[in-house]
């Protein structure tokens, strides 16, 4: 090992420390608001913030945004599968005889679908 | 002199064969994996590139990709702009720190260079966006445990080349 070996090894760990930091930063400070809630009723969408908690009242049904989380409450239907499909973080709830639905979106979707090596 | 150089031209079709088997292997083995190269075929490089200079290492980096690339169907895939990137970023580095540097931690550096730049040519031309930073991390962390490895192998063959009868 001379020196200049050393100060190569150590330039490289510190940059690998400053990555991990960055990465953990980046990871947990951008994956918040890249997400959105966008509701679907009747042929009209509205888009929320999947951040902000908060209960939106559309009269048939409430749809309460917790922690990332959304979820249905107070169907008016009876079946009530949008109420039982309880809180999601992705994906979608329906209720069909109101002609709800409400999808957690990422908020930007890439142009590329996948990549291969 | 033209027996030197017609051993040195040998030496190097060896090395560069060595560099498309081993690269060969490599693939087989980090299947499973999909970012993941252990980066044998580059012991060769660097065995290269310490007998025989910029250039042979050059010939057996290009001999290499070009190879592998007809052997694998690889030639027109966007990914192998990456590979190549990441060949090119490495070799810039070994070519300027070979006298720096002993085996072992120029491996490392080229290890750690290859995936800085296929890193950012991913960001660039791919995927622009900044969560790839925590995979970079990762990818870093492993190339710097694999460039070690493959330094040390890269030493230790080149230890057994100068004892023996290659002349050089």
């Amino acid at each position: 090992m001379t020196r200049n070996d050393r100060v190569l090894l150590y330039s490289i760990a510190a940059f690998l420390v400053l990555i991990v930091v960055a990465g953990i930063v980046v990871r947990f400070s951008l994956k918040k608001d890249h997400e959105s809630v966008m509701v679907l009723l009747q042929q009209h969408t509205t888009i929320y913030s999947l951040n902000e908690d908060r209960i939106i009242d559309i009269g048939t049904h409430h749809i309460e945004i917790q922690r990332s989380s959304v979820r249905i409450t107070h169907a008016q239907c009876k079946d009530k599968i949008c109420e039982k499909t309880g809180w999601i973080k992705s994906g979608i709830i329906v209720c069909a005889p109101f002609k709800l639905a409400v999808f957690v979106t990422p908020a930007k979707q890439s142009p590329i679908d996948a990549i291969t090596y | 002199m033209r027996r030197n150089s017609l051993r040195k031209a040998v030496f190097i079709a060896l090395l560069t064969a060595g560099a498309v088997v081993l690269n060969a292997l490599d693939i087989a083995v980090t299947m499973p994996f999909p970012y993941v190269r252990l980066g044998i075929a580059h012991i060769m490089t660097i065995v290269a590139l310490l007998l025989y200079g910029v250039r042979a290492a050059g010939l057996v980096i290009v001999m290499k990709l070009v190879l592998t690339a007809l052997l694998f169907g690889k030639l027109g895939a966007p990914g192998y702009s990456i590979a190549v990137a990441g060949n090119l970023g490495a070799f810039i580095f070994v070519c300027l720190g070979r006298r720096m540097f002993s085996v072992v931690p120029l491996s490392i550096g080229a290890a750690f260079f290859n995936n800085l730049a296929q890193s950012a040519v991913v960001f660039v031309f791919f995927v622009p966006h900044l969560e790839i930073l925590w995979l970079f991390a990762i990818l870093q962390g492993i190339g710097v445990a694999t460039g070690a490895i493959m330094g040390i192998a890269a030493k230790l063959l080149l230890e057994r080349l100068r004892h023996g009868n290659v002349n050089h």
